[in-house]
């Protein structure tokens, strides 16, 4: 007889998974308020603890994280402050960790837009590993690293949920899955699929062998 | 060998494998199945060097030379490079893969004009250029078998590592029940724990040497587990020999696990000589020349072409000219928290945590596929929860453990092996990179004794209660790959 316990917990289990996954598509997905364009470079290489301040940011509403392009492969902790006339509209931190060409930064949301905001992050680097800062290339210095002129203006982007959620999305994602695949949207039916037998037959054994 | 030899060989193998029971070819069917969902879900050529793997099978099957590290991949592959549009989506999270109809007829257009192409093979396979050949030779029947566009055969080839994935599964099951046979219900615990650990599916949902790398060392783990516990037969020397030059073959990486193999079969051989005299020297013997053959046969043409002995590894031996003790202080910083008197490599980071704990628990694609970040905070209460619980079973088991003290040992040189080779690949481009190769996956191989730890921490938890604990440990890995894979779903095409 299967053990009481055992049986609970994976009925528990399982309806846990399935109300977060519900819960999680109920959601939006982040998307950027003014996506930066795909002509970027290498803006500058920096080392050690940097503080990067960048004038003339337009902060929109509702934002629940900032993207900040940079690359390095181990992130180091990144502390960041959004200034208008002289108080923070805006604060966010990332531990260190994170790794690649962006690093989105969660931020409290600020209650309304503002224009003329300077931008400033700190990357908490301590040793000689490059980061570096990715963006566009500027005639006047806008931005500034430790003090220092940058040579153009780092890519940011600001991220709020989007208008629709994963749920409405779903036929498009799946469309999507399968462009490029020669079993077309197939491929993301046929995934769900697979998914629902990997959870029916660990069920089963959980209940089979630990019952 | 003769008719009747080949007969009797394959007999056993039947034997064999009619005593694997049911329950670890499920375990195979999780993983194989989980896999084949990640490559489902995960666009073609968005993993890890996949397109210098795919590169390399190509060389392979339509030439039936190597590729080399340098110039430029066919025009088939760039092609379809193109229409994916890598340069764009890898590591720029902002871009998706394909999300328009015109990209998608594009991207047609690019394979259909990579299918015309004439040129055969791809003489550039970059990073993959180095790796000995077995898993692309595997690979090329596929490659081969499958006609239509490269993505098509991708599409095949990845369903071959997904098989690949299977046998992790299986084989770390078999690991842990030889390893703990007096508690059968644990062996579950490990074996589905592992089969659906996100990280296997993804690599092995993906054209990439680390999925047969896997299954190998997997098996590797259970052909020592198994002489430990039943002594070293000859055919069991000969199943560790085979396995270690099958390792060899398939990924230079296995040079860290090497050693420990060796280590073990020394040390079953000076075991079983007490019994068996000096039929176990031979069969150790025979064990060793299998396993070292690729070796010396591999460093006999580089020697004879005028190359390094060792190849890549030679070069990267001469390259680090640097003092010693600063290597091992940094090969220690990069994987433990640091000691007093160590340089501080690492600064601010704990690299246990932050580097390989949060790899482990979510970092896909092309390192840019990442969870919110108090995912990665949160994962450290059911962390620490399985490593409490894992020493309270070790604990519970301390005679068993000092009894076997040998091979646990042995484990631990297999482990340590894989860690010094890449924290010694990583310390050859620091300080410039931190950490180039510290990515989860090349733990990966180790991933039997995750196995072993998801056992024993359900055996920790009591004969009452460990049933339930391991029935919460599956239904956490669970959760783990729904989301990581729904993870990866936002990120291609959210």
């Amino acid at each position: 007889m299967t053990d009481v316990r055992v049986k609970a917990i994976v009925c528990i289990g399982l309806t846990l998974i399935a109300v977060a996954v519900a819960l999680t598509l109920a959601q939006s997905p982040l998307m950027a308020v003014r996506p930066t364009g795909s002509q970027l470079s290498l803006i500058e290489t920096v080392r050690h603890q940097t503080r990067v301040c960048q004038r003339g940011e337009e902060l929109p509403s509702g934002i629940s994280a900032i993207r900040l392009r940079v690359f390095t492969f181990l992130g180091p902790r990144v502390v960041l402050d959004a200034l208008a006339d002289g108080h923070i509209v805006a604060h966010g931190e990332r531990g260190s960790g994170w790794t690649g060409g962006a690093v989105t930064v969660p931020v409290n949301s600020p209650s309304q837009a503002a224009s003329g905001v300077t931008l400033c992050f700190t990357l908490l680097a301590g040793e000689d590993e490059d980061i570096e800062l990715i963006g566009q290339p500027a005639a006047t210095p806008v931005a500034t690293a430790n003090g220092q002129p940058l040579g153009g203006r780092v890519a940011v982007e600001y991220m709020r949920p989007g208008p629709s959620s994963w749920w409405s999305l779903a036929t498009v994602i799946a469309r999507r899955i399968g462009w490029g695949r020669a079993e077309g949207a197939w491929s993301a039916y046929a995934a769900i699929v697979l998914m629902f037998g990997v959870v029916a037959a660990s069920s089963y054994l959980t209940l089979r062998r630990l019952g | 060998m003769r008719r009747g030899g080949w007969a009797r060989a394959l007999a056993s193998l039947c034997n064999a494998l009619g005593g694997v029971p049911a329950v670890a070819w499920l375990c195979a069917g999780i993983a194989c199945v989980n896999a084949v969902s990640w490559s489902l879900i995960t666009p073609p050529l968005q993993v890890p060097d996949e397109p210098e793997h795919v590169a390399y099978v190509k060389q392979l099957a339509e030439t039936g030379s190597l590729p080399k590290a340098s110039g430029e991949f066919s025009s088939e592959e760039q092609l379809a490079l193109e229409g994916v549009e890598l340069q764009k989506v890898a590591e720029n999270p902002e871009y998706q893969a394909i999300s328009s109809h015109s990209q998608e007829e594009r991207l047609n257009y690019d394979l259909e004009l990579g299918e015309r192409s004439r040129q055969k093979g791809s003489e550039y396979a970059g990073v993959a250029a180095s790796q000995p050949p077995l898993y692309y030779a595997l690979q090329a029947i596929p490659y081969t078998v499958r006609g239509g566009n490269l993505l098509d055969r991708i599409e095949l080839m990845r369903l071959l590592s997904a098989v690949m994935g299977g046998l992790t599964a299986l084989f770390t099951y078999l690991f842990i029940r030889e390893l703990l046979p007096s508690a059968p219900w644990t062996w579950t615990v490990g074996g589905v724990g592992v089969a659906l650990v996100p990280l296997l599916g993804f690599m092995s949902g993906a054209v990439n040497p680390d999925a047969m790398l896997y299954a190998v060392t997997a098996a590797v783990f259970y052909a020592l587990a198994r002489a430990f516990r039943r002594g070293l037969t000859r055919a069991g020397a000969v199943a560790l020999g085979a396995l270690t030059a099958v390792g060899l073959l398939t990924k230079l990486n296995f040079l860290g696990i090497a050693p420990g193999v060796l280590l073990g079969l020394v040390a079953l051989c000076v075991r079983a000589a007490r019994t068996q005299g000096r039929a176990a020297y031979a069969s150790l013997g025979i064990a060793l020349a299998m396993a070292v053959s690729p070796l010396a046969i591999y460093s006999i043409v580089q020697v004879a072409s005028g190359a390094p002995a060792f190849g890549i590894v030679s070069s990267a031996i001469h390259e680090t000219s640097r003092p010693l003790l600063g290597e091992a202080s940094y090969i220690w910083q990069l994987f433990l928290p640091r000691l007093p008197g160590m340089h501080a490599d690492f600064a601010g980071v704990l690299t246990t945590q932050k580097i390989w704990l949060n790899g482990y628990v979510g970092l896909y694609g092309w390192l840019d596929t990442t969870f919110p970040g108090f995912v990665y905070s949160l994962a450290l209460i059911p962390a620490c929860l399985i490593a409490g619980l894992c020493a309270r079973g070790l604990a519970v088991s301390a005679g068993i453990v000092k009894a076997r003290a040998l091979e646990v040992s042995v484990y631990g040189v297999m482990c340590v092996g894989l860690m010094v080779l890449i924290g010694a690949d990583s310390y050859l481009g620091f300080p410039r990179v931190d950490a180039e190769y510290g990515q989860a996956r090349y733990l990966l191989p180790l991933l039997p004794l995750l196995g072993a730890v998801l056992a024993l921490a359900a055996r920790g938890a009591g004969r009452r209660w460990g049933p339930s604990v391991g029935a919460a440990i599956i239904l956490l890995f669970l959760a783990h790959d729904i989301f990581s894979q729904l993870q990866e779903i936002a990120r291609y095409y959210g």
